[in-house]
């Protein structure tokens, strides 16, 4: 796939997770398919290349102009994620198990600062059925792209070091 | 020569940052408006699927819901015709007093756009140039209380629904006591008293109106129905459920109000 293919496809999966997605829930939890595609890109790019925290980048800026009601903070927070996933695939070949912390490392954050994008204040943080929502959220978006994982790896081979599952 | 190309990359997406953050909200407008025929087209396919899904699910229950509302209807006519009279003595005290509502009102018509139902905040396709302000009261032309406007871009604005959690506490009245309430968003359309009172007695399908008090909203509009009361011994404040009549179809009419 071509690199602006990867692009356009991050733009639409925007577009329709902000639209078509978002009203296709169970209960009222929706996974998140665009993080679950970002993931997906910012896992399949090589190391060695800075297209990853590009990616992330402009996931970001989109997902900031879509979703936030303040700007900069999925910017940041995906660029400094796919920026340390490159950094750390440089150093060593990592296994299913980092992949494994670095899919819940990136949804912990992501719904942690959730009611800051949000624009949240404390007294709406703390009801409880906000902590729910993001909990939930959370769970159901780590589990749905635990199982893109599985599938990209072992089904298609995207991922190229399988040794340590 | 490798360092250098990497502080240049930080430095190409810092000032592409920086760009965005400064002139976020134009940039804002210009990629919702862009990007709004998409979103309309992905809300009405939804809003297709999910009506297609419930008729499946809930096909069962046609027959019963049929006898039910054909009861409803018989009762809402003896009741239209008792609100006629009420209606034509209304008016004419109305005339008398030389109240006209309209006139008291700046109101401006809009089109939703798509809805965020995490957040509970809608978007519409009037803005800044149109007059719109932030604060603005937004209603159904059934008189439907939705919110009002947070957000003012140059052509587009968000909305706060009333369900949103982080929508302010406001005041409205039970129709049929006249008991003055305090609402508060919960989300996913539904909102609950505040400092209910326990000694009141509260029934589902109970109607909330808007009132003048807090000055947040205009007085009479419909916020919703009470649509769960539950009440402990042990509790000194009871549970009661508030849900909201409106229902988000991808391209609805509405009006932002304020007061001229």
């Amino acid at each position: 796939m071509s690199t602006i293919s990867k692009y356009l496809l991050l733009l639409f999966s925007a577009i329709l997770q902000v639209s078509f997605f978002n009203h296709i829930s169970v209960y009222g939890y929706v996974p998140n398919f665009f993080l679950i595609l970002l993931v997906a890109l910012i896992f399949t790019e090589s190391p060695s290349q800075f297209e990853a925290p590009y990616f992330a980048f402009f996931a970001g800026v989109i997902w900031d102009l879509l979703f936030a009601a303040k700007f900069g903070v999925c910017t940041i927070l995906f660029f400094l994620l796919a920026l340390a996933l490159k950094r750390l695939r440089e150093a060593f070949e990592p296994g299913f198990w980092f992949y494994l912390v670095f899919i819940l490392v990136f949804f912990a954050s992501y719904f942690a600062l959730e009611p800051l994008m949000l624009g949240y204040n404390f007294q709406n943080l703390f009801q409880a059925n906000n902590f729910a929502r993001l909990g939930t959220n959370f769970a159901i978006n780590f589990f749905c792209t635990l199982g893109a994982f599985i599938i990209m790896d072992y089904g298609f081979g995207f991922i190229r070091n399988k040794a340590t599952f | 020569m490798v360092a250098s190309s990497q502080t240049n990359k930080y430095l190409f997406l810092l000032g592409i940052f920086l760009v965005l953050y400064t002139f976020q909200s134009p940039i804002r407008s210009a990629f919702i408006f862009a990007t709004s025929p998409l979103q309309v087209t992905g809300t009405f396919l939804a809003s297709s699927v999910n009506g297609s899904l419930n008729y499946f699910f809930n096909a069962g229950n046609f027959q019963r819901e049929n006898g039910i509302l054909r009861l409803k209807i018989a009762s809402l006519e003896a009741e239209l015709a008792q609100l006629q009279e009420i209606r034509r003595e209304n008016e004419s005290l109305r005339e008398g007093m030389q109240l006209n509502l309209q006139k008291k009102l700046n109101v401006i018509s809009a089109k939703t756009i798509l809805k965020n139902p995490q957040t509970d905040t809608l978007l519409v396709n009037k803005g800044e140039i149109h007059g719109v302000l932030k604060g603005m009261a937004v209603i159904t032309p059934e008189n439907i209380l939705i919110g009002r406007v947070g957000e003012v871009y140059s052509s587009y604005s968000s909305v706060d629904m009333i369900s949103n959690t982080s929508f302010p506490l406001f005041n409205a009245k039970v129709a049929t006591s006249g008991l003055e309430v305090v609402v508060r968003g919960k989300g996913n359309g539904l909102m609950g008293l505040e400092f209910a009172p326990a000694d009141k007695a509260f029934h589902e399908g109970d109607i909330l109106v808007s009132t003048l008090t807090g000055g947040i909203f205009p007085e009479g509009l419909l916020v919703g129905k009470i649509s769960k009361f539950k009440k402990n011994d042990t509790d000194p404040v009871p549970t009661v459920e508030v849900s909201s009549d409106y229902r988000f179809t991808g391209s609805d009419y509405v009006f932002l109000v304020a007061p001229k």
